[in-house]
């Protein structure tokens, strides 16, 4: 049987019927639960910072995720390991990086920990290993260093090393 | 979803200058600070400046750890960067350091490092760390008297034949070198004549300063030379040790004076002692202040096991301020008389005051061997040394716990070795002594041809002993549809009939692919034929006189 639904509304106005338990990977929707004390169907939660496309997805990879285990706390010593995503997380992030950023922002809004960690990784992995020229290429950065400043780090190194 | 919605995501234009710093950091704490450094550092002067945060450029791993056991250098396109432009640009900042043998020199000369005081260093030769400390010319670029915090750990010895002597000289010279050193981890090599040992002690192996150390030593009484008062404001001592012999007591001439300072101690024995009582226990008695004590030992005893009852009476009521004890404690009792032993209730029941309820206790009964095994211990405990492993092995994650024996008067099914590759992930060393076949072998292979389970995968295993297992555990781990080894890591010991039954005759497709990982291979001092070589491709020719060698 079906669980209880509760309705999302994205920030352009599309509502999208979701089950209570797969919402609540969002602690913020969790939070708005508990403190708005909404359980009727009709109940709409705005979500003013997520779009439609977004939304989305987002529902896409909660409905994926609905039965795993709790994230881990956040260990700042936990070991970094960039290479664990799923392969069904690695598909589902297969997207132009515009779509990544937004899904990045989307979790972070919701506070969705498993979400926004495995979008995280992904860009991680995008700029390991390459140089700052390479990732000025890869994420459209324009280098703003001028000339001057460029020379006067340079010149401090020598000196560091003439030292 | 009650709707469908055209979704167009091409357009989206969101880039990663659009995060904001906070998502910034998220990101970015997922990689190594080398990482972040080398990909950002000067890329745009936003990016820039949130590298230059402490939190990327305080503590720097110069090496790539690819797993528990193995440490590669920076490749060198980044170690040249490093050298040439980010060490010097971020050298105020760094306040830590770990670095590996091949580029420990070339980064401590690359710069200054006026704030450092935590300095590693992993893998080196115990002759280039030695002159590391001592040679004035290395070390100019850091104040060595602000070095607080000091770990040399996976030392080599190759080129050292009396590591005996080497181990105290680079002690007492750090001791000289970084005069204000708070914490000390000191665990130069894992194999045993290469543990720290006094038999020569130098005076100059004391500290005012050392606050704890973590040390790994060849006997016990290494720990008491220790605790002889050298390092008076000791507080904190982690020992890991080889052997604890009775002699270690009579080598020592220290009387039962309390040991007031200790309020953390860890003991790790990896070999069994039969000096717990006359030793062990009387040793722990004085540390009469402890907050925090953890056991890890293998005992043999003469009448009871080590239960709760005796915990309680012989440690804990000594130390009225402990307030966490962890402990694996194996003991094993040898009777040929059939005398009545503690029952496995009797054992559990005697924890029964203890606050923690997740305390494990179980016990191993060889008929064969006359012979039995009391295991106990906390699950969470982040045990190293677990001795034996039988059918009756609970389960429960070991990550810690790098060299195993299997061994049972029962046999091993293929499911107790999917457990076992589940519970210990990080095995390096194996041994699996069992002479009774497998009931379930034939029973399985007519039913899924040999397909049943997955693939038991040992990713980090260095050395396989199967010189007392019996055939079928010799197929277990030859045929690579049972079992994956890693690739060209493997050390073997077997006899060399069994391989060649088990191989029929080095000619066998379904023991090929693990034996053509093997790098070497102990087989009783036979020679491999020279027909066999493409069947081993990457055993080593030349190996020690008794190691498999072509004719």
């Amino acid at each position: 049987m079906a669980g209880h639904k509760i309705k999302l509304q994205s920030s352009d106005g599309d509502t999208f019927d979701v089950e209570v338990e797969i919402a609540k990977q969002s602690a913020t929707i969790k939070t708005m639960l508990e403190d708005l004390g909404m359980d009727e169907e009709e109940d709409v939660i705005p979500l003013p910072n997520v779009n439609s496309a977004i939304l989305k997805k987002v529902i896409q990879w909660a409905t994926h995720h609905k039965d795993d285990p709790p994230p881990p706390e956040d260990d700042e010593n936990r070991e970094k390991n960039t290479n664990d995503i799923s392969s069904w997380d690695q598909d589902f992030l297969k997207v132009d990086q515009g779509t990544l950023f937004e899904l990045i922002l989307a979790a972070n809004y919701l506070d969705i920990k498993g979400l926004l960690d495995v979008t995280c990784k992904t860009v991680a992995n995008m700029i390991k290993g390459k140089t700052p020229e390479e990732i000025r290429r890869t994420f459209n950065i324009k280098n703003d260093f001028t000339p001057q400043e460029e020379e006067q780090i340079k010149k401090e190194n020598e000196w560091c090393e003439e030292k | 979803m009650n709707r469908s919605v055209e979704i167009n995501m091409d357009n989206s234009s969101i880039e990663l200058s659009d995060l904001p710093n906070e998502i910034l950091m998220i990101i970015l704490k997922k990689l190594f600070n080398v990482e972040v450094l080398y990909s950002l550092i000067g890329v745009n002067k936003r990016l820039h400046a949130i590298v230059y945060d402490p939190i990327f450029t305080n503590c720097l791993t110069l090496m790539r750890c690819v797993s528990d056991d193995s440490i590669d250098p920076l490749p060198d396109s980044i170690l040249d960067r490093l050298c040439s432009q980010i060490l010097p640009e971020i050298h105020h900042k760094i306040k830590c350091l770990n670095l590996e043998s091949s580029s420990m020199k070339r980064i401590l000369l690359a710069t200054s490092y006026p704030n450092l005081c935590e300095l590693g260093l992993y893998d080196s030769e115990i002759e280039t760390v030695l002159s590391l400390i001592t040679d004035e010319s290395s070390l100019t670029s850091i104040d060595k008297n602000q070095i607080l915090t000091l770990v040399i750990n996976r030392t080599k010895y190759g080129k050292v034949s009396a590591a005996d002597d080497m181990n105290p000289r680079t002690l007492a010279h750090i001791f000289t070198t970084f005069s204000n050193l708070q914490y000390l981890n000191f665990y130069p090599s894992t194999i045993w004549s290469e543990r720290l040992s006094f038999a020569n002690p130098c005076p100059s192996i004391n500290s005012s300063t050392l606050l704890e150390l973590h040390i790994r030593l060849m006997s016990f009484s290494g720990c008491l030379y220790i605790l002889d008062g050298r390092f008076n404001n000791l507080h904190t001592l982690h020992v890991d040790i080889q052997f604890v012999y009775a002699s270690d007591l009579r080598n020592n001439n220290q009387e039962k004076l309390p040991i007031p300072n200790i309020r953390c101690f860890s003991l790790y024995c990896s070999e069994m002692t039969n000096a717990y009582d006359e030793l062990t226990v009387p040793h722990l008695q004085r540390m009469s202040n402890l907050e925090k004590l953890s056991l890890n030992l293998i005992i043999s005893v003469k009448n009871t096991f080590v239960d709760g009852n005796e915990l309680k009476q012989n440690i804990i009521n000594y130390m009225p301020r402990l307030k966490r004890f962890q402990f694996y404690i194996c003991s094993d009792r040898y009777y040929p008389n059939q005398i009545s032993l503690q029952s496995k209730e009797d054992i559990q029941h005697s924890f029964k005051d203890f606050k923690d309820d997740q305390i494990i206790s179980y016990i191993d009964y060889f008929q064969e061997g006359q012979h039995s095994l009391c295991h106990i211990y906390l699950y969470s405990y982040k045990l190293k040394y677990y001795h034996t492993i039988t059918n009756n092995f609970p389960g429960g994650l070991f990550k810690y716990v790098h060299e195993l024996l299997l061994y049972d008067e029962r046999p091993f099914e293929r499911e107790f070795f999917l457990r076992i590759a589940q519970s210990f992930p990080f095995i390096n060393i194996l041994t699996i002594k069992n002479s009774k076949a497998q009931n379930n072998k034939l029973c399985r292979e007519s039913k899924n041809g040999n397909q049943d389970l997955s693939i038991i995968k040992y990713p980090h295993l260095t050395s396989l002993s199967l010189n007392e297992a019996h055939d079928d555990y010799i197929e277990e781990f030859l045929v690579d549809t049972r079992t994956c080894l890693p690739n060209n890591s493997v050390h073997l010991n077997i006899f060399f009939r069994q391989l060649k039954r088990m191989t029929h005759n080095f000619t066998r497709d379904a023991t090929r692919i693990n034996c053509a990982k093997l790098v070497s291979i102990c087989a009783n001092a036979c020679r491999l034929p020279q027909y066999t070589r493409a069947y081993f491709p990457h055993v080593r020719r030349f190996l020690l006189l008794s190691m498999l060698m072509y004719m």
